[in-house]
């Protein structure tokens, strides 16, 4: 009995260990480390991921930007906070001689310790030669203590020499797009002084380096025998193709492991894991694995948003890091940790927002993985309607694509109108745009990106002309009334009507492309049949026909292939032609000139970008719960385009930081006057403090990213802009129509007169119109 | 005999499969689309689309170029090719290089060629310099209907080649014994030409004649390029049509259009294959 009991207790003992031992083993989920959404809300981030590595179970982040700190995630528990080890170093002058300056070209990890290398740079005088710098000084960092601090160490200095670029002027460092090591061996992929691929394999127990030339490579990584994964780009294979192959450094050769068509997405991310024999890789969204480095046996294991050249790395317990400058992600390849539901965007639109959505809904939605495809072409969905392909669960058009059209039209477009959030956010919508995506009263798409461009007045430089805005034209017939007039008005005081670089036929070309979208959006949106040979259309090109080159102070074609020669100036342009129409993420110096065609309001068609799901979709739920994920992180400048709800003016998001650091540099500068003696240094700061004061005293109204300005000037005009939807412009600027565009070049050139291009335009809009949908 | 017909079934089979699932299924399976309404419900309207799309007058228009373009390309083509061979099988011993030569256009990718021939034709180009030589006024060569010449003049010298080649296999295949029997006969050149080159080459220039005016019908690659979705209306061909209709996901019009096409070239080639024979009779 008692034999009994022990032999319970030891197997009870024994399968507690088993288990504690699979549970050590086995992966951890997919995880997100790190990752900054400034950039996607229309802002910008100020802290961003230099290199990451991995010693043990931690992995180190190197952020750069606002400060630069170390910060260690422990992955073990990826739910703990990272631990912020302090600021990392990256540069320091010499104590006895300020004129040296050493900085760390790259860290690296080698037996389970982080290593950087330094350069240093010696500041030369004018008159004296420029000396390459040293480097190739390898610390340790000191990760005992858990701090940052760089240690001296046994490793011998590195030949620097292959590192050096430039000669003679000017000398530098090369940049490192690549590093690890393979045993002993740091190996470096840089790019050489004719931009050709150079491998360097450093010995660390040497420090001799050895070169290895290469063609187009666009990722390495350490493969399986002391071997490196290559992928490279063949541009000159119809279609593009990405050639993955295994280098061996010891013999120089390379085989070849498979041919990838770019078209399935460029292959980024190369890694490799040892222990199961797997190559993994980022293509079209997913991350995808290949067993026994047999491509014909490659599976998707995971999805990975990334599209910025992102870096891998294998940790110790099997999951792929994978990590851009704004994202850090942990990514399972356990096929029994796949999650259950995978949704498939096809992003055609290129949308930030969907980026976004991609981290909310994840976050929320633990059974789901979604894999955003952004490879491929509009008439790829049309394929795959017609076979009713249930693959992609949404989509991503431009309105005015012959797709969204087609698709529209045929009722492609599965219904949102069960989503009460899809629905109150378009209903809050303007109702240009409300009613663009609604068919037979039901809600089909979703409104997620809208802008336009067009032209635009400097006010600052309409008062240094001496005029007022009462002078700005109000009708596309006034402002070639007032092209005619402003030169002589304009005469002696150096400003220009149109940005001096551009030729008369780009100002050509701008207005008529302008003239005829205007007219198709006033056509559409008062329910007219589009004429291109409506007197208003002849006469305004007539009027565009007879511009000249001289009085708007604009070059011709001629001299600007002979290369004139200019220095940008400010202030002294009047009109640009890349105002934004819509709400923009930046404070735009000029303000935006609608005009109209008539003596009635302008109208003005702008690109709105929309998301649907595939009718065929195995997950519509889930794809209806993707969007409204999107909708609620719809950017600042998208969602007070489309909506008028929304009147709050939104700072830079360094806002606060720049003024703070106007206010210390003012302080400095100050305290600083006080000391000088010398008059030509107080010169200097005197106009410094004059500069800073001046910008913190327009800070406040200046400083916006969407300023209340802007707000109110876009609600003004938002009434009059329309969404473009698919038309002649619409084709010519989708399908790039060769025919169509030399149409419009040869009118430019002044090789064809308006009414031959109306009527060319006229009898291919017609002959669309008669074929029907 | 049936067990000739037995074994030779294993090896017809892979090919027949192939025929019957991208040819044969495709087809019939296309009816479907030309019967339904193409919206996402796909309902069924019987003839509907049939009636519609002939009577569009941008069908109507596709369809007449399409057939003006093939009659002003086939028939030079078949002639050109017929002469050609005639004369390389004369030459000798360099026919076999003026073969190869005339196959080259053949074998180049169209898109490169049709920079050329665009150069060629420019309002300013070598063409309309040798006419103002000539005294003759210059043609704006690249719009309306004088398109067509350079259309046609590429399509001739980018077929000639394949052509030849059969010719010249059918006239390389007459056993020149045939020819020095009926000269020892007494037969005269013209008695030689209709009573034995004409009958011995009638079905390899019935199939060259079937073979260019199917090429003549897909005339489709050069105008795009010059013309674009909507090239000036004398271009615009029924390819053009199922191409925009394709684009705008009507595959409803465009499966239609593609049968009725289908039923005139059948028609068309019945007809051909119907006076082949009668030739053939009457020749031999």
């Amino acid at each position: 009995m008692k034999s009994f009991r022990h032999g319970l207790v030891l197997s009870i003992i024994l399968l507690l260990c088993l288990l504690l031992s699979g549970a050590a083993l086995a992966q951890g989920g997919n995880a997100v480390l790190f990752h900054d959404n400034a950039a996607a809300d229309g802002g910008y981030s100020t802290s961003y991921i230099s290199t990451m590595l991995t010693v043990g179970s931690r992995i180190y982040a190197f952020m750069y930007g606002a400060d630069s700190h170390l910060l260690a995630y422990d992955t073990q528990d990826e739910s703990a906070e990272p631990q912020d080890l302090g600021e990392v170093f990256s540069y320091s002058y010499d104590e006895s001689d300020p004129g040296i300056r050493e900085e760390v070209t790259a860290y690296f990890t080698w037996q389970d310790q982080i290593y950087a290398i330094l350069t240093r740079y010696e500041s030369q005088e004018e008159d004296e030669e420029p000396m390459p710098p040293e480097g190739g000084f390898i610390r340790r960092m000191n990760l005992e203590a858990g701090t940052t601090e760089l240690l001296e160490c046994d490793l011998p200095r590195l030949d620097w020499e292959p590192m050096i670029e430039g000669e003679g002027s000017w000398y530098g460092i090369r940049q490192i797009r690549s590093s690890f090591c393979l045993g002993d061996t740091l190996v470096f992929l840089v790019y050489d002084d004719s931009y050709s691929d150079l491998l360097l394999f450093y010995d660390l127990k040497t420090g001799r380096c050895e070169e290895q030339y290469m063609q187009n490579i666009s990722s390495i990584a350490p493969g399986p025998d002391g071997k490196i994964l290559l992928c490279r780009f063949l541009w000159e294979e119809a279609d593009g193709t990405c050639e993955i192959s295994l280098f061996d450094p010891a013999s120089g050769s390379s085989e070849i492991l498979s041919k990838l068509p770019a078209a399935s997405g460029n292959v980024m991310a190369l890694c490799f894991r040892e222990d199961n024999n797997t190559l993994y890789y980022v293509a079209g969204g997913e991350l995808r694995a290949v067993p026994d480095l047999d491509f014909a046996a490659a599976v998707t294991v995971n999805d990975c948003p990334l599209t910025s050249n992102p870096i891998a790395a294998v940790i110790p317990d099997g999951r792929i890091l994978l990590y851009d400058y704004t994202t850090a992600l942990l990514r399972t390849t356990d096929p029994e940790a796949r999650q259950e539901i995978a949704l498939r965007v096809t992003d055609y639109a290129y949308l930030p927002v969907m980026d976004t959505a991609y981290y909310d809904f994840i976050a929320s939605n633990g059974n789901a993985s979604v894999i955003i495809d952004r490879y491929g072409s509009d008439r790829d969905i049309l394929q795959a309607m017609m076979n009713q392909d249930s693959s992609s669960d949404i989509y991503t058009l431009s309105m005015s694509s012959a797709a969204f059209n087609a698709l529209y039209n045929r009722g492609y477009m599965a219904s949102l109108s069960g989503s009460e959030k899809l629905t109150a956010l378009v209903d809050s919508m303007y109702p240009a745009a409300a009613s663009a995506v609604r068919k037979d009263g039901d809600l089909v798409a979703l409104p997620l990106s809208a802008s336009a461009y067009g032209l635009g007045y400097n006010p600052k430089v309409l008062a240094k002309a001496g005029l007022t805005e009462e002078d700005m034209p109000r009708s596309w017939e006034a402002f070639f009334d007032f092209l005619d007039q402003v030169p002589a008005r304009l005469e002696g005081t150096g400003i220009n009507v149109f940005p001096y670089w551009h030729t008369l036929s780009d100002i050509k070309s701008f207005l008529t492309t302008q003239i005829l979208s205007d007219y198709e959006s006033y056509a559409a949106s008062k329910g007219q049949p589009v004429d291109f040979t409506a007197p208003v259309l002849l006469n305004l090109m007539d009027r565009v026909g007879q511009l000249e080159a001289e009085p708007l102070g604009l070059q011709t074609d001629l001299e600007e292939e002979n290369g004139i020669s200019y220095e940008w100036q400010e202030d002294v342009i009047l009109l640009d032609l890349n105002t934004p129409l819509t709400v923009a993420a930046y404070n735009s110096e000029f303000t935006a000139l609608m005009l109209s065609l008539d003596e009635g309001e302008p109208i003005s068609g702008y690109q709105m970008y929309c998301a649907f799901v595939n009718p065929y979709s195995l997950h519509p739920r889930e794809a209806a719960s993707f969007l409204e994920a999107a909708a609620a992180r719809l950017s600042r400048p998208d969602l007070y385009t489309l909506s008028p709800a929304n009147n709050e003016p939104v700072r830079y998001p360094d806002y606060e930081e720049y003024k703070e650091y106007l206010h210390q540099s003012l302080a400095e500068c100050r305290e600083a006057l006080e000391k000088e003696e010398d008059p030509t240094v107080r010169s200097d700061l005197e106009e410094n403090i004059a500069s800073l004061e001046e910008n913190l005293a327009s800070i406040d109204d200046t400083y916006w990213m969407i300023s209340p300005g802007a707000i109110s000037a876009y609600q003004a005009r938002a009434p009059f802009l329309v969404p473009a939807s698919w038309g002649m412009m619409g084709m010519a600027r989708e399908t790039y129509d060769e025919a169509i565009w030399s149409l419009f070049n040869n009118f430019a050139q002044g090789n064809a007169s308006g009414r031959e291009l109306l009527e060319q335009l006229n009898k291919k809009y017609q002959m669309m119109l008669q074929e029907g949908n | 005999m049936y067990t000739r017909r037995r074994s030779a079934l294993p090896f017809l089979l892979p090919g027949l499969i192939g025929i019957l699932l991208f040819y044969v299924v495709p087809f019939f399976g296309g009816i479907w689309y030309s019967v339904t309404d193409g919206s996402f419900k796909n309902e069924f309207v019987g003839i509907q689309n049939y009636i519609s799309v002939w009577n569009n007058s941008m069908f109507q228009l596709g369809l007449k170029n399409t057939f003006e373009l093939s009659l002003l390309c086939s028939p030079p083509l078949w002639l050109l090719s017929f002469l050609f061979a005639m004369l390389l099988t004369r030459i000798r011993p360099a026919g076999a290089f003026f073969r190869s030569g005339v196959l080259m256009p053949y074998l180049m990718p169209s898109s490169a060629v049709l920079i050329v021939w665009l150069l060629w034709f420019d309002y300013g180009g070598p063409v309309n310099h040798l006419l103002s030589l000539l005294g003759i006024p210059r043609v704006s060569w690249l719009q309306g209907l004088p398109l067509r010449f350079p259309v046609v003049l590429m399509f001739l010298w980018k077929n000639l080649g394949f052509c030849v080649v059969i010719f010249t296999a059918a006239l390389q295949a007459i056993p020149e014994s045939l020819y020095e029997y009926a000269a020892l006969e007494g037969a005269s050149f013209r008695q030689q030409a209709f009573r034995i080159t004409l009958p011995l080459v009638i079905p390899s220039a019935f199939l060259v004649l079937i073979l260019t005016w199917i090429n003549a019908f897909r005339i489709f690659k050069e105008i795009y390029f010059i013309g674009g979705a909507y090239p000036d209306e004398p271009l615009y061909t029924l390819q053009n049509y199922m191409n925009n209709m394709y684009g705008k996901l009507n595959y409803q019009n465009v499966t239609t259009a593609a049968y009725m096409f289908a039923v005139m070239v059948f028609a068309l080639f019945t007809l051909l294959f119907l006076l082949q024979k009668r030739a053939q009779r009457g020749l031999t």
